[in-house]
């Protein structure tokens, strides 16, 4: 178990932002491993066996209270320049960048957003995706494609958002 | 018109999101093993008698000295110890108090091993690195059996007794070093409820049973008296033509894999050669 905490509760939070609430999906996830111990394949990986658990917990917790407030998810501070200098304009554009993506990205649908996360943030294999998700090995590559172009969209959508705010800013600053 | 930026490329926004995942804050994560452990034993449906202590396989065994205390005092009251289920275990291997242990038709060991295979096909088969001691005294096993009474598959290394000063060449058995995957397994003492097979040592009147660290992992020191070897089918029932009577035995989990070394020998150098096994 000790080896699955840590993915387990990330999987968890990534679907619900919160931390108390993934901690409790994350121990229900274990208890109801335990008892579908039995129903496991031997042989199989455990780790998108124990994912799956873990995402449907998630999900029904999310679903039970109702949730529709936005994931509060956040990218961490980078660490500044140990010299004291001013930070390059390249970082800054990077850390402005990820907190584009992660505004585009809490706005998916939670299967899409698990596919994403699945795939580049815990970096899950196809085969590992398809048992975590639930589906077949051959659909594993349409359903990040889908997701990654509901990413673009939202991403241009936000990026359009903020494109009329500034112009609002302007109108009433100018 | 506010311009219009340029779209990433699919390899811009894989990276991007790589890079997200890296900057992702996330909260501690916390400790569960304790609550997760203490619901598991709060459900009385789904607990199995005493043998519910040490069910939980991933985090086990807070009270194993418990238990053992448990045993004694059945013991020092005489009651039926396999009653009281003084269960102890391993990944895999269970260890249960016999109120005796029964008289074993003699004959070869070999065929009750499994099927007889060269070392090559036995790692070609089992999906983890077979581990094996390196004593240059012991060299390579002599023989190497793959039997199917663990989910997952069981090696078993046999190596003939030794020419020494004191130990002749022979047709018997010097040591017997079984390994199967115990992280596979359900927890001790749960067979018989349509779980996976279960193996374990039922310990007969006068067996000492020793808990020690081997190679930084859990195990146990088997001595004295006959005990016996058996493994349930998931029906629960002791599968016949599979029991047999050793000698001292060393248990222990190394990694993913749980250890049987069988052998005639002392604590001391049953440690020895355990910590040879790589």
């Amino acid at each position: 178990m000790e080896r699955y905490r840590e993915v387990v509760f990330r999987t968890a939070y990534l679907i619900l932002g919160e931390a108390a609430e993934a901690e409790d999906a994350t121990q229900d996830a274990f208890v109801k491993a335990y008892y579908a111990l039995p129903r496991f394949r031997v042989g199989a990986p455990v780790r998108p066996w124990l994912l799956q658990i873990a995402a449907n917990e998630a999900r029904n917790r999310r679903k039970a209270a109702g949730r529709r407030a936005r994931l509060a998810l956040r990218v961490g501070a980078d660490q500044p320049p140990a010299d004291g200098a001013a930070w390059p304009e390249a970082a800054a554009l990077a850390a402005e960048q990820r907190r584009a993506l992660l505004d585009a990205l809490v706005r998916l649908r939670a299967e899409d957003r698990l596919a994403i996360a699945y795939r580049y943030f815990i970096g899950l294999s196809e085969a590992e995706m398809a048992a975590a998700l639930g589906c077949a090995p051959g659909t594993v590559k349409s359903r990040l494609s889908r997701a990654l172009r509901r990413l673009r969209e939202t991403l241009t959508a936000c990026a359009e958002e903020r494109a009329v705010d500034d112009g609002r800013r302007e109108t009433i600053h100018g | 018109m506010a311009e219009r930026r340029r779209q990433p490329t699919d390899a811009e926004l894989e990276r991007a999101l790589v890079g997200l995942g890296e900057h992702l804050a996330y909260p501690p994560t916390p400790e569960v093993v304790g609550a997760v452990r203490r619901r598991l034993l709060a459900e009385p449906d789904h607990r199995p008698a005493w043998a519910s202590l040490f069910a939980w396989r991933w985090g086990l065994a807070p009270a194993l000295l418990a238990l053992a205390l448990l045993a004694v005092v059945a013991l020092a009251l005489g009651a039926n110890r396999d009653a009281i289920a003084g269960r102890l275990g391993l990944r895999g291997l269970t260890i249960t108090y016999l109120p005796a242990v029964p008289t074993v038709v003699g004959g070869p060991v070999g065929p009750t091993l499994g099927e007889r295979v060269s070392l090559d096909e036995a790692q070609a088969r089992v999906p983890w690195p077979i581990l094996l001691p390196t004593l240059p005294e012991l060299g390579a096993p002599d023989e190497v059996y793959l039997g199917e009474p663990q989910p997952g598959g069981q090696v078993v290394l046999l190596y003939r007794p030794r020419a020494g000063p004191d130990v002749p060449p022979g047709e018997g058995i010097g040591l017997l070093l079984t390994e199967f995957r115990g992280d596979l397994l359900p927890p001790p003492g749960t067979y018989g409820k349509g779980l996976a097979p279960d193996s374990g040592k039922g310990l007969g009147p006068g067996t000492q049973l020793e808990e020690l660290s081997v190679n930084g992992g859990r195990g146990y020191w088997i001595e004295g008296w006959q005990h016996l070897y058996f493994y349930r089918d998931p029906a629960g029932q002791v599968r016949q033509g599979t029991t047999r009577l050793v000698g001292n035995v060393l248990l222990w989990e190394q990694g993913d894999l749980t250890l049987r070394l069988e052998a005639g020998i002392s604590r001391a150098e049953a440690l020895r050669i355990a910590a040879s096994v790589r």
